[in-house]
């Protein structure tokens, strides 16, 4: 199966002939396979959990994210659901398996597909349901002063409780020995307004030999916060998971509500949502190239960067009454709708800051002291980058040909295709020219967009399915994909929302291209990958 | 390095002052929710909307009304309880600037009618 050969091409045949692939894969570990339209369900024992992981993996799939689930209060123990991508069918798979409360534990995929590495650390920490061969014992999430055994995302722990605390042992890094060899401790408090995390240098003279990352510092249980609040309640959560891509984690939760209740969102809708997604990148990427030059110290740039920046979200501002675009979107639609003035005053500001964009990008990349630094520099391989499932402007200047806009259209954006930016040098010249590219990209749909803006309403009511249910959605944010999966209990209410942001996949990668690095070139290498500590911690 | 140098030149200085950007304040901002007690009637429908249970309704008084506290600290911004209130008497103000030098300070409390049976369901 794993090497089958055999092509999936979108169309309705294709999605049949998938089914018959999935059956034939799957079929000995008698899977059973259910679902329609873009989000197929195959459901194996767990004893064949890994397997057929790497049966989707074989068909070419990508894992998306991978959730577990306390459902022990239906007496099936604990589930576990690994969402792979097919773009090439336009279709996403949940293949699930259920664990045994008494025995839980289950073969880990990671040693043959290791993109699953943090997910499934990460459901032992929160659920102690323990992957079997995982090359790694030690915890992800969980510091190491919470007791062993309290598992927070266990139903039957009170999140509204503090977690026990105990003494803390020192984290297992690993050592590096050698003549020579010393190693820097850098945080987890920083210098500047970043975010906490920690970072264990093992350096021979300048040059990094290994680094090793510790992250989860601000984990503020937000996926249990979720639990058992209504539909409504939870979007003013989800919201506030990230400052930075508000937007997209509000669109990718809202349309997991909508792929829930079926309901079909108004076009007009569908159209703000893309022009204002687009504005979010937008004003994200020039940020984002400026932040790249305060890396080099090259404050011409930087302020460029922010100036340009900041009129974009004072544009987000006079539109939306929110900087980072809150209280924009709702299940079904959005909260606002835009006037003739509102949409001529993003047209232009749009068009205007993009014009002065071009005008920095020329400056920059005319800069051979700011080129010199980028080039070859903080180098992630494209193998490295597919192996353990790189997303976003990350993927993309490593060669990955992969944007969750054009794999799995939403919103308007299989009628306005985004032009797929990618470099294959990975390095952070490669990351910065990327994220130069699809500013102009952005600018470019927004105006595409709202040239014929639809009229019509901007909400529909949506109507939740009495039985609960369990829904999928995602975006491409200004950092790569963010994949909502959520389950809603008969009442209405989230049973589980499992947040997958782009940071998640990207964090792992960072210390990959330290290595060989000189230590004074890490923060321009981190700056270049651009991760977000709120959205990963959650 | 001369063309970024004769650029930043000509760009000039773009800092504003706090006076610029306190009267550029947007209308469709939502700062502090301002209630308007002669207009609100005690429907309590802005406690039922309030995501973070900011919006505080007590229990009828026996000389009648009832006390409305709204804590700004535990507020969100997110406009909810003013989408909510029927009589318009909750609106979002552009007013930023809450900050004071006690936390009690950002505790508003008056007494408003008791709108007895008009208890909205709570959204919780």
């Amino acid at each position: 199966m794993a090497d089958s050969g055999i092509s999936v091409v979108g169309s309705a045949s294709a999605r049949s002939e998938l089914r018959r692939q999935l059956r034939l894969g799957l079929g000995p570990q008698q899977a059973s396979i259910g679902g329609e339209g873009r989000l197929i369900s195959a459901a194996v024992p767990s004893r064949h959990i890994a397997d057929a992981c790497v049966s989707m993996a074989g068909l070419g799939a990508t894992l998306c994210t991978m959730v577990g689930t306390d459902d022990r209060a239906d007496g099936r123990g604990y589930g576990l659901h690994y969402i792979f991508s097919l773009p090439a069918a336009d279709l996403l798979v949940d293949v699930s398996c259920d664990v045994p409360a008494d025995a839980a534990e289950y073969p880990s995929a990671t040693p043959r597909l290791p993109a699953a590495h943090w997910y499934e650390r990460e459901v032992r920490d929160l659920l102690g349901v323990v992957p079997v061969g995982h090359p790694d014992p030690r915890r992800l999430v969980l510091h190491d002063d919470w007791p062993r055994g309290y598992h927070p995302l266990r139903k039957d722990v009170d999140g509204r409780l503090p977690p026990p605390r105990v003494e803390e042992r020192p984290f297992p890094f690993r050592a590096i020995h050698g003549e020579g060899i010393n190693e820097v401790p850098v945080g987890p408090f920083h210098a500047g307004i970043i975010e906490p995390g920690h970072f264990r240098f093992s350096v021979l003279g300048e040059q990094i030999v290994h680094l090793e990352a510790r992250l989860f510092y601000v984990h503020r249980g937000i996926e249990k916060i979720c639990e058992g609040l209504s539909v409504k309640r939870a979007l003013e959560v989800v919201e506030r998971i990230c400052g930075v891509c508000t937007l997209s984690h509000s669109v990718a939760y809202c349309q997991a509500v909508e792929s829930i209740s079926g309901c079909v969102v108004p076009r007009r809708a569908q159209a703000l949502r893309t022009a204002l997604l687009e504005l979010e990148r937008l004003y994200n990427h020039i940020g984002e190239v400026g932040n790249i030059c305060a890396g080099v110290g090259l404050a011409f740039g930087t302020m460029t960067g922010a100036r340009l920046k900041d009129e974009l979200q004072r544009l987000a501002e006079r539109l939306t009454g929110s900087r980072y675009l809150r209280g924009v979107a709702q299940p079904g639609g959005l909260r606002l709708d835009l006037d003739a003035a509102a949409v001529s005053d993003l047209v232009h500001t749009v068009r205007r800051v993009a014009g002065e964009f071009a005008k920095l990008e020329t400056l920059l990349l005319g800069t051979e002291s700011l080129i010199r630094r980028l080039e070859g520099t903080g180098i992630l391989p494209r193998q490295a980058a597919l192996d353990l499932g790189a997303v976003g402007v990350t993927a993309r200047a490593s060669g990955v040909a992969r944007d969750i806009r054009l794999a799995h259209p939403y919103a308007l954006y299989r009628e306005y295709p985004p032009a797929l930016v990618t470099q294959t040098k990975g390095d952070i010249h490669a990351r910065f020219m990327v994220r130069v590219r699809e500013a102009h990209e952005a600018a470019r749909l927004i105006d595409a967009v709202l040239a014929d803006l639809p009229g019509g309403e901007t909400w529909i009511p949506t109507a939740l399915p009495a039985t609960g249910g369990q829904g999928l959605g995602w975006t491409e944010s200004p950092r790569g994909e963010h994949i909502h999966w959520l389950r809603l209990g008969p009442d209405g209410t989230v049973d589980r929302l499992r947040v997958r942001a782009a940071s998640y996949c990207n964090w792992p990668l960072v210390p990959l291209t330290a290595s060989g690095a000189m230590i004074a070139d890490f923060p321009l290498i981190n700056k270049s990958f651009e991760l977000c500590y709120s959205c990963l911690d959650r | 390095m001369l063309r970024i140098i004769t650029t930043a030149l000509r760009i000039g200085r773009v800092t504003e002052t706090l006076e610029t950007l306190e009267a550029a304040a947007p209308s469709a901002f939502r700062g502090r929710p301002h209630l308007d007690v002669d207009r609100c009637d005690g429907n309590a429908a802005c406690q039922a909307a309030c995501p973070t249970t900011a919006i505080v309704l007590g229990p009828p008084r026996q000389a009648g009304g009832r006390d409305f506290t709204l804590d700004y600290g535990a507020c969100v911004f997110c406009g909810r309880c003013a989408a909510a209130c029927a009589p318009g008497a909750l609106t979002m103000t552009t007013d930023y600037a809450l900050a004071t030098g006690r936390r009690q300070d950002l505790i508003l409390r008056v007494e408003v009618p008791y709108g007895g049976g008009h208890e909205g369901p709570t959204d919780a």
